[in-house]
């Protein structure tokens, strides 16, 4: 394939807000709360199913410096915040549905004082039965958590005929795998402050939101106002992952505006990390029960799959989870019959929501590790066996989508085993056994059928040639708004120290949708480049009549315009500064709407995404015989990520995805008993350190083009997360001869099968 | 945190200048770092010392900040982030940490630059390991380290480059 040559996309360039932060500017929200501010404390439930029966506020309010309590008798609107399913209250009434949930908030005079004034808020309650495991809540008899019954949501694919397919199979393999609740564990804890109306009656709030749009409408619906009476402006964001979507960014600045509403004063909230642990939604844990169909020569026949995802008490993205997750539940493979249900199913759980990934960590565990039992039962290496089934150019996935051109993973995977058989490391140190495992997977880009799928953009040039820029996307650490910049820097042909990114606005970006499904790059570069497109087209006008050309011969480069003879030329910023004395307006706004595809949600089947990441992940892994210990030493991505805009940006994703998954395989997991949290803090709940992080190897692969994103390029945020467990849980087996099916793969796991003799399987 | 003691008066001296301020007993260096002497750049991650984003050195060690009553530091140096470069005048760490893109939300690292810091000063010439082991007390949940640590070992070449120099 030709490659175009760019001289600004594809090139790494260094973030414009690293300055700021290697500074330790004061650019995140906590650092900007106004000094007259008050302060909210949030009351939450110490019961996982309970009614509330009465408040006893009498030593809260004698508190110190405490304001006043309120609680959703204050709301003026409608008392919910939640997203997908208005299951949500901002502050629970009747009925407590887990621990934790916000019964109401005390305001005080200082952080101190109000978070001594909660904890003086007496609760009394009456229990109610709870159901802690989705298999429970199944079970008609069971109590109904909300008024529609436990099951959420149920999906289902329906292709060919998995019985004749199971019949026709010469070997099936059926297993059970189950995965952890996971913490987002982003380091800024939740922090939030509204202003109170202005002289225009506008509330300004400010947070480290993930979709500043949702929360100005939550927030209108509290306050019982129109939306545009709500400004929701993003700080810079401390990590995401998904924590910063959905009903915790509405409970954030719904309370904090109601505040400001309330008292006329300023109003902040700071999380502890305790509280921040226990207040966002988690990674949802999966029960998945796989029965695969094979050919004695490796073919793919049949797959009969359940999911059962539990969402906690309340839906938050749950819907959307069980819909990726099914959609990718086989892993990339051609099956041409498959049988699923998914099933998203409330519990008195701590409730679980967005998190980087979205259901396909979990079904890449289960699918390939089902991949490797499959290749044993076959005496087929792993590999071959993946080869023969893959997804390729023209192949048909899970849902009947028969995809394009863009399909790279084949090149991924031959990546990845050729770096995995040059690697030197040094051999294991005494008393530890290496295994090499390999995953692969795919990941569909952007929203697909999860809902509309829009972003706009603003873009200015000043008359010193200047360019300032603005989505509505959000920005939490990825810098994908700085690709956005170097799409306009290429479309404009000018260097990227003129171009500057804005932080979002909800009442000044065009509507974006939520900074979620790693849709940034693809969805803002589009909208960036329609915007820099038509400014492109307003300067070539006013350059070809200096010129006497056409507006067609003139040329954008190295911050010149020229006229295609290259006999004249003028510098940007003059061409700016000339525009603007006559008044040519060098603003303008894009909208974009990427191509949507066809999903039948009663099949399951049709075209659910438009384009796929596809990806291969090879891991070598120490395991200590005597602790146990699963130690990650190496580790070697390959990505078929489309078109790299940025690589600085790239890596970054691929690596701290990678890490996280690592954590995810081997250590990290939310423990609850009857519904409490019992490592809600950095210290109990496991997180990679420096220390264990192993070299990784990523191999960006282009050459496989998406259909619809910015030159090319794919999402790149999510899909390396898939696929880390099951790499890193091949590579224990072929190790130590333990297969892990749940989730995390901890010392305790590998070191107890080992040694319970003749029982390699954990159950 | 339940009062330790009623308020004292203490002399510190942060990032080179003394200040002469009035503490309560319970409360931390890092409050007193971020809410009265307004240096932001140190950051609440954990308030349990498990997170290093409010990492400072105090008498050439390092600390987190958040587990440090102000009242025990009278007569102590502390550097925090602020201390050590300038938009004009950046610091190799900090040169090193945005040109590697070892900078993604950017919450963990004042804390690791100072924790970097802190080890150039006594290591000027460190191994990779040597680096991972020194910002073993500084999560960084965006980057997965690997850029952090190129970050570490390409600013003591731009400090051993610029010694040799002078």
């Amino acid at each position: 394939m030709k490659r175009k040559d760019y001289s600004i996309v594809g090139k790494p360039f260094a973030r414009e807000d690293a300055l700021d932060k290697v500074l330790g500017k004061p650019v995140f929200t906590a650092d900007m709360i106004p000094p007259d501010a008050i302060f909210a404390a949030v009351v939450r439930s110490a019961r996982p199913h309970a009614k509330i029966l009465r408040l006893n506020l009498q030593a809260a309010l004698s508190t110190p410096g405490v304001i006043r309590f309120i609680d959703g008798g204050q709301v003026p609107g409608i008392n919910n915040i939640g997203t997908l399913v208005r299951d949500k209250p901002l502050f629970c009434q009747d009925i407590v549905r887990s621990i934790g949930d916000p019964i109401g908030a005390i305001l005080a005079e200082s952080r101190d004082a109000a978070e001594e004034g909660a904890r003086q808020v007496g609760v009394e309650y009456e229990d109610l039965p709870a159901i802690f495991s989705p298999l429970d809540a199944l079970d008609p008899k069971s109590v109904q958590i909300h008024p529609n019954g436990n099951i959420c949501r149920h999906l289902k694919i329906r292709k060919g005929d998995v019985e004749r397919g199971f019949r026709e199979s010469d070997v099936i393999v059926e297993n059970e795998y189950t995965t952890q609740m996971q913490e987002h564990a982003q380091l800024e804890p939740e922090t939030a402050f509204a202003l109170p109306p202005d002289q225009n009656g506008i509330i300004t709030t400010v947070g480290p939101w993930q979709d500043t749009f949702d929360v100005q409408d939550a927030v209108a619906l509290v306050l019982g106002k129109k939306s545009n009476e709500i400004r929701a402006l993003q700080a810079q964001t401390g990590g995401a992952f998904g924590s910063r979507c959905n009903e915790i960014a509405n409970e954030l600045g719904a309370l904090v505006c109601l505040s400001a509403c309330i008292t006329g004063k300023p109003t902040a909230i700071i999380m502890s990390r305790e509280e921040s642990v226990i207040s966002h939604s988690k990674r949802h844990p999966f029960h998945m029960k796989y029965k695969t169909g094979v050919k004695r020569d490796g073919t793919l026949v049949a797959e009969e799959i359940q999911l059962i995802c539990d969402t906690g008490s309340y839906a938050s993205a749950g819907p959307a989870v069980v819909m990726r997750a099914i959609v990718h539940c086989t892993g990339p493979y051609v099956v041409p019959n498959v049988k699923a249900d998914s099933y998203c199913v409330y519990t008195n759980n701590p409730y679980a929501g967005s998190f980087r990934g979205f259901g396909c960590p979990q079904v890449h565990f289960a699918a390939e590790s089902q991949m490797n039992y499959l290749a044993e039962a076959l005496s087929m290496d792993p590999i071959v066996l993946r080869r023969k089934n893959l997804l390729r150019p023209g192949s048909q996935t899970n849902t009947g989508h028969v995809l394009g051109k863009s399909v790279g993973l084949d090149e991924c995977l031959s990546k990845v085993v050729d770096a995995l058989s040059s690697i030197d490391i040094p051999p294991p140190e005494k008393g530890r056994v290496r295994g090499v495992g390999v995953a692969i997977g795919y990941h569909g880009n952007s929203l697909g059928p999860e809902g509309g799928d829009r972003c706009g953009a603003l873009i200015s040039i000043d008359a010193a040639g200047r360019v300032e820029y603005m989505t509505g996307l959000a920005e939490y650490g990825t810098g994908a708004r700085f690709a956005h910049g170097q799409i306009i820097a290429e479309t404009l042909g000018i260097s990227m120290n003129r171009i500057h990114a804005l932080l979002p606005d909800s009442l000044r970006a065009p509507y974006s949708g939520p900074t979620v499904a790693s849709r940034s790059t693809m969805m803002g570069g589009n909208a960036v480049l329609l915007a820099s497109q038509k400014l492109r087209n307003v300067l070539s006008q006013e350059a070809a009549i200096i010129f006497d050309c056409k507006p067609e011969e003139v040329k954008f480069s190295n911050d010149t315009i020229y006229c295609e003879n290259r006999v004249q030329s003028i510098k940007f910023e003059e061409l700016a500064s000339i525009s603007h004395k006559k008044g040519i307006c060098l603003s303008d706004s894009s909208m974009y709407e990427a191509p949507k595809g066809e999903w039948n949600e009663e099949t399951g089947l049709g075209v659910a995404y438009v384009d796929y990441t596809f990806g291969a992940i090879g891991t070598v892994v120490d395991v200590n015989l005597q602790t146990g210990y699963p130690q990650v030493v190496r580790v070697v991505g390959a990505f078929d990520c489309g078109k790299v805009i940025n690589p600085l940006g790239v890596i970054g994703q691929v690596e701290g995805a990678i890490v996280q998954g690592l954590g995810y395989s081997v250590m990290e997991e939310v423990c609850t008993k009857n519904g409490l949290i019992l490592n809600p803090n950095l210290a109990d709940y496991f997180l990679y350190t420096s220390a264990e992080t192993p070299q990784i190897d990523t191999i960006l692969v282009e050459g496989y083009p998406s259909s619809s994103g910015p030159f090319g390029a794919k999402a790149m945020g999510e899909p390396p997360i898939d696929i880390v467990a099951p790499a890193v849980a091949q590579a224990i087996y072929n190790a130590t001869g333990v297969r892990v099916k749940d989730l995390p793969a901890v010392p305790e796991k590998i070191l107890l099968s080992k040694t319970k003799s003749g029982l390699k399987h954990i159950i | 945190m339940s009062n330790v003691q009623s308020k004292q008066r203490i002399n510190i001296q942060v990032n080179g200048e003394w200040h002469s301020t009035e503490v309560e007993g319970d409360e931390t260096l890092l409050d007193l770092l971020r809410n009265k002497l307004n240096l932001k750049g140190s950051k609440a991650g954990c308030g349990t010392g498990d997170c290093g984003a409010c990492t400072v050195i105090l008498d050439g060690k390092i600390v987190p900040s958040c587990l440090v009553y102000a009242a025990t530091t009278n007569g102590s140096e502390i550097t925090t982030v602020e201390g050590i470069g300038s938009a004009e005048k950046l610091h190799p760490l900090q040169q090193a940490f945005i040109q590697t893109g070892a900078v993604q939300c950017g919450f963990c690292i004042p804390g690791m630059i100072i924790a970097a810091k802190n080890l150039l000063d006594s290591n000027p010439s460190p191994t990779r390991n040597e680096v991972r082991e020194a910002l073993v007390g500084n999560i960084c949940r965006c980057t997965g380290y690997i850029r952090i640590i190129e970050a570490v070992m390409m600013a003591a070449e731009l400090m051993r480059n610029s010694k040799n120099e002078a």
